[in-house]
């Protein structure tokens, strides 16, 4: 069984190194450069097994992304990891408040966002 | 008829300096788009091959490096630095070596001894978290708040045992901090050493009103340990002379100073007099984070004696205060109650449906 991923960030570099980590094996992914696009295909597609988002993207933000798959029925309870450069307290505080399952900051490590991703997948 | 010689001798020296000039800028403009899009490919394909070698088994970094031109290393230098700003863990290691087998830190290192190109020396070094003794780094003179924040940031990413305490003082020796400064020291000072407070301690009623209004606001966004006895100098900014002072100092009471023993000390009366409408306006949003009877009978008599000038901030801090009730404020103040609800409305709105531009 194949779990798909979906992740949305505006960085070509970051969208290139997580795709690349996080495909292969039991795993495929699915890139998006901005939040409206991933928000249109989450809507018209089968729920993923997961997805990572970034905060600051055009389009929708990531908070407003997260909002909508919370309030989706076909999307509420799928996992949810913000990987973002917004690393205060309370931009933490409210990544999860909104539903985030996992919340990681950049810089990030590629093989520990791995690992987040393994663990919900499992 | 001379004169006729003359006129047709420089029109058509000016027509000559003319098309030179076209052909020139034409032949320039050629060039620069031709080594700007060579430049573009190099560094594509640089890219791809470096992304390739960062995931694999052994990246094989100086095998790598003598097929590289110079245009090709140059361009390196700068895929590095990006990528150095975006990844840690083992990925980050392996960067750290490239750039060493690339001879960049050996770089910074001369440079830093040298004074030259002194930032940049100093923001290679701390990209790559390259621990290196404070004394050599100040060696060279640290003559702009820049060049102490970038020493200091050096420290903070390479993890040095005292990086909190020496780059504090490296940083507050200045005049007044820059953003790059203030964003330093705030991660200097946040956690569990917080060696801004000995400072203020020792030299708050020294300093000059600019630095201390910067230093109260790093203050108020750091997380700090155990403050018992520590915030003692921070009452009496509270009468300062300077209304900026005064608001900033406010916004440390209102993050750090919730204790039940700062909250004693603090004359909520006098503040809630204040001339000064910033210093105000963070009293209210203080007295509503601090969920007490006592600051909800503050916020109640605030309510009963201010005018509408403080009517939005006080209605926002009235309904935020899980101990009043908005529907007994006075009729005055019900105008900025709803003001409130449809501005909250909104940003739910705003949050759900991306109505605002969505950059946050």
């Amino acid at each position: 069984m194949t779990h798909e991923i979906v992740i949305a960030d505006d960085d070509d570099t970051i969208r290139d190194i997580v795709e690349f980590k996080l495909s292969g094996g039991d795993r495929s992914v699915t890139a998006f450069e901005n939040g409206r696009e991933c928000w249109e295909y989450l809507e018209s597609s089968d729920p993923p097994d997961l997805i990572v988002l970034d905060i600051m993207m055009p389009g929708l933000t990531g908070l407003q992304v997260l909002e909508r798959v919370r309030e989706a029925d076909s999307l509420s309870s799928v996992p949810v990891i913000m990987l973002t450069s917004r690393g205060r307290e309370e931009h933490v505080v409210e990544g999860f408040e909104r539903g985030a399952t996992d919340y990681m900051t950049k810089p990030f490590s590629p093989n520990e966002l791995v690992a987040r991703v393994s663990s919900r997948l499992r | 008829m001379i004169a006729n010689t003359v006129l047709i001798w420089t029109a058509g020296a000016i027509a000559l300096l003319a098309i030179g000039v076209g052909v020139l800028t034409l032949g320039a403009s050629v060039w620069i788009y031709y080594i700007q899009g060579r430049s573009e490919r190099v560094q594509t394909d640089l890219r791809l091959e470096l992304f390739e070698r960062l995931f694999a088994d052994d990246p094989d970094w100086n095998g790598w490096i003598v097929t590289l031109s110079r245009v090709e290393r140059d361009r390196l230098r700068v895929l590095l630095d990006e990528y150095l700003r975006k990844l840690r863990g083992t990925e980050h290691s392996r960067l750290r070596e490239l750039a060493s087998a690339i001879g960049i830190l050996d770089q910074a290192m001369r440079n830093v001894d040298r004074g030259r190109h002194p930032f940049r020396a100093l923001t290679w070094l701390a990209l790559l978290k390259e621990p290196v003794d404070p004394d050599r780094l100040t060696s060279s003179g640290m003559t702009t708040p820049q060049l102490r924040a970038g020493a200091a940031r050096v420290l903070y990413e390479s993890d040095h045992p005292d990086a909190s305490a020496i780059g504090t003082n490296l940083i507050v020796d200045s005049e007044s901090l820059t953003a790059f400064g203030l964003d330093t020291l705030y991660r200097l000072n946040n956690g569990i050493e917080t060696p801004l407070l000995t400072r203020l301690a020792e030299e708050a009623d020294s300093w000059d009103e600019g630095l201390l209004v910067q230093v109260l606001i790093v203050l108020r966004y750091c997380n700090i340990g155990d403050v018992h006895g520590r915030l003692d100098w921070l009452p009496p900014l509270l009468t300062h002379t300077s209304p900026r002072v005064r608001a900033a100092a406010v916004g440390v009471v209102e993050r750090h100073g919730w204790r039940g023993a700062y909250q004693s000390q603090i004359d909520i009366g006098t503040l809630l007099e204040d001339s000064e409408v910033a210093v105000r306006r963070d009293v209210y949003l203080l007295l509503s984070s601090w969920n007490t009877d006592r600051s909800a009978a503050w916020l109640r008599w605030a309510i009963a004696t201010a005018d509408e000038t403080d009517g939005l901030a006080l209605a926002r801090a009235h309904m935020s205060h899980p101990r009043t009730d908005v529907t007994n404020s006075p009729a005055w103040l019900a105008p900025f109650v709803d003001w409130v609800l449809a501005d909250e409305a909104v940003g739910r709105r705003r949050r759900m449906w991306g109505v605002s531009a969505a950059w946050s």
